[in-house]
């Protein structure tokens, strides 16, 4: 006899069910059920993913929750229909907001007014019905509100105490007249996972297993099982088994009957949306092309408008441009990114910024008939200034009809040793030394468990290794997306929970952006990216220094100057081709104009270098290699890149045109190519693709080739509207970079945290740039870096006309608003004259007084660092004197700092110096080792032995370089980039993972002006006059 | 002019943990405030020091540091333990040691007329140097004349013993200490650090007035402690007073009226004594030394406080006859626990209830000498699982007024046998005539279960299968089977 799970959890009950919802429906359907209700803790987070693998099996799935009532006890609700659905959604929206972040409960009442279309089940051992206390009351509740929809849900997990319960249950529900159905709660696909979901119930109370007593589950009946067993558990009343069917039969809902509408705009005039978005389109069409619209463009405009309309798109169009307008508005640069930048209306309407003149883009790729879902348009906003636009949106569409999509937490490799390590009761010191040897995505082996100091003879490691294996990206919590909107027509609670966010003002759906792609909804990103305000700054600092009002419009095209510089890897910085690969593709790759910078963007990227297409596309366009196509069909596909597919659209484009593929698959394509990974539906393309390209007389060689980079793809690659749109931005940094380095620094400092690069980087660079970097000082900083005039004149065009001025923002511990405006205030009366007039006038305390003196911010006043710090604490002691009498102390007199110490300060205290390169004292000493700089190092013959020492300020280890890791290691002359094979790492893994100073013996690799340093060995640089003062890295996967 | 040693015995609590781990020898290891990444460094090694990592920093930035940095946790009571075992070790050196109070494995002693007892001073530093090593822990014996300048010495390392013989000398090595050595808050240590203030010299050159001012009256008096001018005398530690008396047998002694005989005088003597100092006993040892085999020892506890020698008396008795010695007694040794009496004079005012826990206590007491100290226990329900891990026998030390529930359900009463019975294998086929008890109990008529636990996985794998079986004879027993030792147990019977 066949039965429905009716009350199953999975790892979306947060930190209590032990399997992903995919894994319950796939077991569900390996042991023959057909129905299977996900119901997870007051909520339904994993309903889509289970939904899509449900479909996918064609198994039964029935959305439903287990309902937190506010006198804590359970309630399963399940959908029957649409009405029931809303109401779960509404219930749940309900007691989530008025509860803090994490917390959910509702009343009975609240249960009955909202029981249409829901059948509820109510059992299980905290539920009123199995409790000693009387439930009368609340049984009279439900049982007129559900009337026949009403289940009494006996669970047997072989447990003593069960017994008395059930008899109870079944007496309850006798004298109330309702139905009893047989179940048992669900936690876990199979037994195996019980362990885990003992260590996540430790998690969830804080506690080791050697204390959770009887908070973990008395054994590991909590599986889903087969017929038979459950046949066998209920053999004495299978007609309760039965009527789990009967409750599964009258569930009809499905998440795929989900119907979304766009909500409705507010139109001028009368007009429809359609109109409303043709008139704006076409406005914004003239003044793009100065009035005269290429006919190309407006056939393109019309042809694009007419499927907007026709899929009913227009109203998401509107929303764009309204927010674009509102950004203009308010002076918050913001730019589309993504597959929009293929659309003329994206550009038209200012959303986006790449010209569609100029480029040949496919708008299938953003929107197709076939595809019947929902364009994306993703905006970036200056990021200091998005919580404005984010709050506009709020505003206009209101909460119960605008909410952000949800982020989930998982475990990754730190955090699942950290929290099983703490349950296994090992010592959390020492899994903290464990967590820190690995990087985010590893998976935990043995080596660093013994590199860490554990015995692996210990059998807690076993488990260890295990269960932080296991609980590898299992929900955490829910987190806010960064800038995710989901929108609807009707309140958004009908559609999916609303609950609140960590953040203030923040309301969350309980989607991630994948469930929401999965069901096709409708999506606003509103993302934040710095770039966009170290040019908003850029160009605030070139109207007040140099009198130039500029906007990206107008920064001059294909500037050779700029191009030049950018050959020359001379990028820290510059968006987009900055990062160490970059720099190493820049010289091989020669960019001399835009498009070469779209290529640059987008070549280097996972898709294009596991698809093998990095190097034909160099050794083409260097003349080293003919440029042929595999079929002439192709020529018009690829002639832009070489005969190389290096975008997304090229990859579209040729399915199109070599396999036959419709637009619409191409997309079914390029959908798949992004979920690879996770499901592996590409391999269904596999054959397709190959047989139909060799059918077309395409070598099979190129035809697999193609295959893997579409596999590549998976691992982000690049659309070539979205790298046009980085393009530009790359472009505009640069030329900032290359005209106006003074300018470019200073909106870079002031734009931070972006980027890649450390402000320390940033000033030596700056630096080694001729720019003069003055340091923090509390009489003429202000809270962010700016730029005064500098000795050479207006006539020395070779150097900039302007120092910088680092700002306060740079010395830490300190606030803007608690500590700079006083000190702002107070300054603008007048200057200060001593460190007691500042102490005075602004009232800062002590912790700020010492930090400001040891960062060298006092020096104004005189005294020395070390004066200034005496003078400080002084100042700040007499302040709670409270006698106030004047003190007559001769001030004592310090040794002055070295160059090495001054250095070593500021970077403590300001994480920079303008004083020089922490490895600048150590030279005599390193030169005396026989080590040499950055400088000589880059001017060395191929193949030559190296020893050298720098600072880590940069670790990298991408998933597509086959456990090789990448370094890049700085000194005062520059930086040297090192290649460690796995070998190397794994050998050196603690040096490698961990200092800051490290040294490394090795062979130069030169490939034009390409240098590498292939590590054989890491060691400690031995320093025994100055030991420079401990710089962070920043590591990336 | 008098002489005084300071033995310091460096982060007597890193050698304490390293004792525990031998292993933390090799790597750079710490002690910290509590065991997880934010807690604060209070004492580290050299090889710590050596990575930069210095005592209050949190762990995970001494980890930042040395990626093999090895932690743990001392509680307050092991120190201590650990410096009264030092405290022992040299009162055979000194009558008069003063342990720091501040800080831990710093003692300073009175090396005043020795000269006696040891032929130098050197050679009496150099016995204790030898004795601490003896007990595991490294320690300098530094003799000279102040507590700031032998301490400052002892502290900045070198010599394990140094004889300092004039003051002026003494206070020229002092000056030169760095401070780092000397323990100072982590705050006041590093901003004297920044301020380019790295020894004792140069702290003393900055002005009074302004080292007041800036760091407080603690770091002032610190100042004025290495400067000289503040001299506080040696407090020694007084030696714990223990009542104690023996009593010698010629020849061996095996009657125990004739043992309680000879106890009761010396007995009666150390009450007086308690007496007087108003203390009242709690616990009598009884340290017995027998003509043949080892030495024996029994502890009686008494109900409450008391200087009832009768009471006491009985006690000693109802224990010493239970006692199977074997042997004659050759010395008796009482030894005497006391507290401070309490005055129970608002005893008066309390309403006499029927009951009377005192007789009930001292009822207990009585067993508890007869007995054993474990024979008086009681029930206390645990957190857990399994049945025999779900209550744990506790020492009952006092009676309390009961206070039952209404508790209308009445609960079957199950009987757990202390080690589950190995039980007949069931045979396969229903109905199995599965005799549990042999033919006493007859055939399994009915059965009840399974209820299954399982868990412990963690530890050791427990999984085992419950049933109540009713017997032909009418017991109900409870039984289980060990699915992976894959037998029948009986773990008690209902009823």
């Amino acid at each position: 006899m066949s039965y429905a799970a009716l009350w199953c959890k999975s790892n979306y009950s947060f930190l209590e069910g032990a399997s992903h919802p995919e894994e319950l429906v796939e077991e569900a359907h390996a042991l023959g059920l057909r129905s299977l209700a996900l119901t997870d803790r007051d909520g339904v987070y994993g309903a889509v993913r289970a939904f899509v693998k449900a479909r996918e099996l064609g198994v039964h799935l029935i959305s439903g929750s287990q309902l937190t009532l506010t006198d804590k006890s359970l309630l399963t609700l399940l959908a029957m229909d649409r009405d029931g659905y809303a109401n779960l959604c509404q219930l749940i929206t309900l007691g989530r907001l008025r509860n803090p972040k994490g917390e959910c409960s509702v009343t009975w009442e609240e249960v009955c007014e909202r029981a249409g279309g829901l059948i509820a089940l109510w059992g299980g051992e905290r539920s009123l019905l199995v409790a000693k206390e009387d439930p009368t009351a609340s049984l009279a509740l439900l049982r007129e509100a559900f009337d026949d929809r009403l289940y009494a849900l006996a669970t047997r997990h072989l447990r003593a105490a069960e017994v008395h319960q059930e008899e109870r249950l079944r007496e309850r529900a006798r004298r109330a007249e309702i139905p009893w159905v047989a179940g048992t709660e669900v936690l876990y696909h199979t037994a195996n996972r019980r362990d885990l979901q003992d260590v996540l119930t430790c998690i969830r109370h804080g506690v080791p297993l050697r204390s959770i007593g009887r908070r973990t589950r008395p054994n590991a009946e909590h599986d889903l099982k087969t017929p038979r067993r459950m046949a066998a558990l209920y053999a004495d009343a299978p007609g309760a088994l039965e009527r789990s069917l009967e409750v599964a039969s009258r569930c009809h809902f499905s998440l795929g009957e989900l119907r979304y509408r766009y909500p409705s705009e507010r139109l001028p005039d009368g007009k429809t949306s359609a109109d409303w978005l043709r008139q704006l389109s076409i406005e914004g069409a003239r003044e793009r092309f100065s009035g005269r619209i290429p006919p190309a463009v407006r056939e393109q405009i019309d042809k694009e408008l007419a499927l907007i309309d026709e899929l009913d798109y227009c109203g998401y169009f509107l929303t764009m441009w309204e927010i674009v307008q509102f950004c203009r508005r308010n002076g918050i640069l913001c730019q589309g990114r993504g597959s929009a930048a293929n659309s003329a209306v994206c550009y038209c309407l200012g959303i986006t910024a790449v010209d569609v003149s100029r480029f040949d883009l496919l708008f299938e790729r953003f929107l197709s008939r076939e595809r019947a879902e929902p364009p994306d348009i993703d905006l970036d906003i200056m990021h200091d200034r998005r919580e404005e636009v984010i709050q506009f949106v709020y505003a206009k569409y209101g909460r119960t009809h605008a909410a952000m999509v949800a982020n989930v937490i998982r475990y990754r490799a730190r955090s699942a040793v950290r929290e099983v390590g703490k349950v296994l009761g090992f010592p959390e010191t020492s899994i903290d030394r464990l967590a820190k040897l690995l990087f985010h995505y590893d998976r935990l082996d043995a080596e660093p468990l013994a590199q860490a100091g554990f015995s692996s003879t210990n059998p807690a490691h076993a488990h260890l290794l295990r269960l932080a294996d296991e609980i590898q990206d299992f929900p955490r919590h829910l987190s806010i997306h960064p800038g995710g909107f989901l929108l609807g027509h009707e309140p958004l609670a009908r559609l999916v929970p609303i609950e609140n966010g960590a953040m203030a003002d923040r309301s969350v759906i309980q989607w991630d952006k994948y469930d929401i792609e999965s069901l096709g909804l409708f999506k606003v990103d509103l993302l934040g990216l710095g770039a966009l305000t170290q040019l908003d700054r850029a160009f605030g600092l070139l109207e007040r220094h140099y009198a130039r009002k500029l906007c990206m419009r107008e920064i001059p095209d294909e500037d050779p100057a700029t191009f030049e510089m950018i050959c020359n890897a001379d990028t820290v910085g510059v968006f987009q081709i900055e990062s160490r690969a970059q720099m190493a593709m820049l010289p091989r790759l020669k960019p001399r104009s835009y498009y070469d910078l779209v290529i640059e963007v987008s070549i280097v990227r996972p898709g294009p270098i596991t698809g093998g297409m990095v190097h034909p596309y160099l050794r083409r366009r260097n003349g080293e290699e003919e440029i042929e196509y595999p079929h002439a069909c192709l020529e018009p596909v690829l002639r832009k890149t070489l005969g190389v597919p290096l975008f997304q659209e090229q990859v579209m484009q040729l399915a199109v045109v070599a396999a036959d593929y419709t637009p619409g698959e191409a997309d079914q394509l390029r959908r798949d190519m992004a979920a690879w990974r996770r499901s592996g539906r590409i391999e269904r393309h596999h054959e397709r693709l190959v047989n139909r390209m060799v059918a077309k007389g395409i070598a099979s060689e190129f035809a697999e080739r193609i295959f893997e980079q579409i596999r590549g793809f998976g691992e982000y690659g690049f659309p070539e509207s979205h790298a046009a749109s980085f393009a530009l931005i790359a472009y505009a940094t640069a030329w900032l970079k290359q005209h106006y380095p003074d300018v470019f620094t200073c909106a870079l400092l002031n734009a931070q945290p972006m980027g890649f690069y450390s402000c320390a980087t940033i000033v030596e660079d700056a630096r080694r740039h001729g720019v003069e970097v003055r340091p923090i000082d509390v009489h003429h900083s202000d809270w962010d870096c700016t730029l005064e005039a500098a000795p050479s004149g207006p006539d020395d065009t070779a150097s900039p006309i302007h120092a910088i001025r680092m700002g306060l923002r740079y010395v830490k511990g300190l606030s803007e608003e608690r500590d700079y405006a006083p000190l702002s205030r107070a300054r603008a009366e007048h200057r200060f004259v001593s460190l007691d007039d500042l102490v005075a006038r602004t009232g800062l305390d002590e912790r700020v007084l010492t930090q400001l003196a040891e960062a060298g911010a006092l020096a104004g006043f005189g005294s020395g660092r070390r004066g200034a710090l005496w003078d400080a604490i002084g100042q700040a002691a007499s302040r709670n004197d409270r006698l106030g009498m004047p003190s007559q102390e001769v001030a004592p007199s310090f040794a002055e700092l070295s160059s090495a110490e001054t250095i070593n300060w500021d970077v403590r205290t300001s994480a920079h110096s303008t004083h020089g390169h922490p490895l600048e004292p150590c030279r005599e000493e390193l030169s005396a080792q026989g080590l040499p700089d950055a400088r000589s190092i880059a001017h060395m013959e191929d193949g030559a032995r190296v020893r050298y020492a720098g600072l880590v300020i940069c670790r990298q280890r991408p998933d597509t370089a086959s456990g090789v890791t990448f370094m890049t290691l700085e000194d005062e002359s520059g930086f040297v980039n090192l290649i460690l094979w796995k070998s190397i790492f794994d050998k050196y893994r603690l040096l490698a993972k961990t200092a800051s100073c490290l040294g490394v013996s090795g062979t130069l690799q030169r490939q034009g002006r390409v240098v590498h340093l292939i590590a054989n060995s890491l060691w400690a640089p031995q320093l025994r006059e100055h030991c420079p003062e401990r710089v962070s890295s920043r590591d990336f996967r | 002019m008098d002489r005084l040693a300071c033995v310091d015995v460096p982060a007597l609590p890193l050698q304490l943990l390293l004792a525990r781990h031998p292993d933390w020898k090799r790597h750079p290891a710490v002690v910290v405030e509590r065991d997880q990444p934010q807690g604060k460094i209070l004492w580290t090694n050299e090889r710590a020091r050596r990575r930069h990592i210095r005592s209050g920093m949190r762990y995970a930035a001494g980890l930042a540091l040395a990626k093999d940095l090895q932690a743990g946790t001392v509680p307050e009571s092991d120190i201590a333990e650990g410096i009264a075992r030092i405290t022992a070790e040299l009162r055979g050196f000194s009558p008069k040691i003063e342990p720091s109070d501040r800080q831990p494995g710093v003692f300073w002693l009175d090396a005043s007329g020795l000269g006696r007892l040891y032929p130098s001073l050197t050679d009496w530093a150099q016995r204790i140097q030898r004795r601490l090593n003896r007990s595991a822990v490294y320690g300098r014996v530094v003799i000279g004349f102040t507590r700031f300048g032998t301490y400052a010495v002892a502290r900045a390392g070198g010599h394990s013993v140094q004889l300092f013989e004039h003051p002026e000398h003494e206070r020229c090595a002092a000056l030169q200490v760095a401070l780092e050595c000397l323990d100072l808050s982590p705050p006041l240590r590093d901003r004297l650090e920044r301020l380019g203030i790295r020894n004792v010299e140069a702290f003393l050159a900055l002005p009074p007035g302004g080292v007041r001012r800036r760091f407080g009256a603690e770091t002032f008096r610190l100042y004025e402690f290495a400067r000289g001018s503040l001299w506080t005398p040696l407090r020694p530690q007084a030696e714990p007073v223990v009542h104690r008396h023996p009593i010698q047998f010629e020849p061996a002694e095996a009657d125990v009226h004739r043992l309680l005989f000879r106890a009761k005088p010396p007995l009666c003597e150390l009450l007086d004594g308690l007496a007087s100092r108003g203390e009242a006993l709690t616990e009598l040892e009884l340290h017995l030394t027998l003509d043949r085999g080892p030495r024996h020892v029994e502890h009686i506890r008494t109900a409450a406080p008391t200087r009832d020698e009768r009471q006491i008396l009985n006690l000693v008795h109802l224990r010493l006859e239970d006692a199977a010695l074997g042997a004659g007694v050759t010395e008796l040794e009482l030894v005497l626990h006391s507290v401070r009496e309490n005055q129970e004079q608002l005893a008066l005012f309390t309403h006499e209830v029927p009951r009377d826990l005192h007789a009930g206590n001292r009822a207990l007491a009585r067993l508890r000498a007869e007995f054993g100290e474990d024979s008086v226990v009681h029930a206390q329900l645990a957190e857990a699982h399994l049945p025999e891990a779900s209550f744990r026998w506790e020492p009952l030390e006092h009676l309390t007024r009961p206070n039952p529930r209404n508790n209308t359900l009445r609960p079957l009463v199950r009987r757990l046998f202390a080690r589950p019975r190995r039980l007949p294998p069931r045979p396969r086929r229903e109905p199995d005539s599965w005799l549990l008890l042999g033919e006493r109990g007859g055939a399994a008529t009915h059965r009840g279960g399974p209820y299954v636990v399982s868990g412990g996985w963690w530890v050791a794998l427990v999984h085992r299968e419950y049933h109540f079986v009713e017997l032909q004879s009418g017991e109900l027993c409870w039984v289980y089977y060990d699915r992976r030792r894959q037998k029948w147990l009986l773990h008690g019977q209902v009823g």
